[in-house]
């Protein structure tokens, strides 16, 4: 039995390994069930398109375990990269060797460790309870963008003409936790909304990855040289942004998953 | 996936919980070693045509209870040019499905109960 047009190109979409494992196996399958006029080329090409859908989505659901690992890893290094002296601040990082920039205030050092301690009992506890990575996907992506923002705030600091200080410091992290809290409830909201709903999100995503291109451009060309800094800066956040936006929307379109464990089984693996 | 949303409750995540499709192949592969034909042959036999699985999705289950070590390849034979492959339950397979067997039971004890007379319950 030879496949049909369709069912060869449907074929295609299959992960490569797959493909290589069972597409031998799953065209004498198919032959059987022709033999038995139980099976059509149509349906054949349909059914192979959804298996596709599904283990790409499965793709995506690894990405979301390394994600959850991430967190964890990022939320560390954003605590332990609060303390650091200023000295070692000033040589290892690239902002600081830029600009001579003397570490984190006060302020931003506080709130480094909250947001980070946040992430960290979020991360932690979604692993204990093994009940969902969409949400270590956010506190990652929350977690990224205050690290973004610190790096801004740092240029920030360093920029001639701009007022330092607690008021600076404060609006700063302000910056922060609208972020962090804007990425939590759209992750909140996608999970729940309906489908055009999570369209909205990912129109979001797209609106922050234009404001990030908008910014990388019009950076080099301000006048306001201290503006230009902050531009600049705040592209990769509103990047970052995009990225949580987008990712949290993709996730929120997988389908319905259960998470079954057993003897021997990963947490989050499904059968 | 439509039985699996039950399992988004907080305490069932911890449990074993097979999707359908995944639960009618082991069963069927507890008879012996067998190919993805018999397999659906199998299941609609024992369920007297009611449940007809598609081979896209059975081979989408086995690819995934492979990787979780509940079935393993038992051999090749080669039919029309193509090599069909025969698939066995692993122990860890078994204790699987005896697992969620014995969830199903407990469950439908709860479905199956003759209702409580009147003023029995709070």
């Amino acid at each position: 039995m030879r496949l049909s047009r369709s069912t060869r190109i449907a074929v295609r979409a299959l992960p490569r390994a797959f493909r290589r494992e069972y597409q031998d196996d799953l065209e004498a399958t198919w032959a059987e069930l022709r033999q038995d006029g139980r099976s059509t080329a149509l349906g054949e090409s349909l059914s192979v398109l959804r298996l596709a859908v599904v283990l790409r989505w499965r793709w995506l659901r690894d990405l979301e375990h390394a994600a959850q690992a991430l967190v964890l890893v990022s939320a560390v290094g954003l605590v332990i990269g609060a303390f650091l002296p200023a000295s070692l601040w000033a040589t290892t990082s690239v902002v600081g060797q830029a600009g001579g920039y003397a570490g984190p205030s006060p302020t931003m050092r506080l709130l480094a460790v909250a947001v980070g301690v946040v992430a960290l009992a979020i991360g932690r506890d979604r692993e204990q309870s093994r009940r969902s990575v969409r949400w270590p996907l956010l506190a990652f992506a929350g977690t990224l963008t205050a690290q973004v923002l610190l790096a801004s705030a740092a240029r920030l600091r360093q920029s001639p003409g701009m007022e330092r200080g607690w008021a600076f410091d404060t609006a700063l992290g302000l910056e922060i936790l609208v972020i962090a809290s804007a990425s939590a409830v759209a992750v909140a909201v996608a999970l729940r909304l309906p489908a055009p709903g999570r369209l909205g999100l990912v129109a979001l995503g797209v609106v922050f990855l234009s404001g990030a291109v908008a910014l990388a451009t019009l950076a080099p060309v301000s006048a306001n040289a201290a503006l230009a800094v902050h531009m600049a800066s705040a592209g990769p956040a509103f990047a970052l942004a995009a990225l949580a936006f987008c990712a949290a929307a993709l996730s929120a379109f997988a389908p319905s998953r259960v998470r079954r464990f057993g003897p021997g089984v990963r947490p989050g693996s499904s059968r | 996936m439509e039985n699996a949303r039950i399992c988004r409750n907080r305490w069932y995540g911890r449990r074993v919980n097979l999707h359908h499709v995944s639960f009618y192949a082991l069963l069927a592969l507890r008879q012996g070693p067998l190919h993805g034909y018999a397999i659906i042959k199998y299941v609609e036999g024992v369920t007297e045509g009611e449940v007809r699985i598609s081979a896209t999705t059975l081979y989408g289950s086995l690819d995934r209870l492979s990787k979780d070590g509940f079935v393993e390849r038992r051999g090749e034979e080669m039919v029309a040019g193509r090599a069909r492959r025969y698939y066995a339950i692993t122990p860890e397979g078994e204790d699987a499905l005896r697992a969620h067997a014995a969830q199903m039971r407990s469950l439908s004890t709860l479905v199956l109960a003759p209702p409580a007379p009147d003023g029995a319950s709070a």
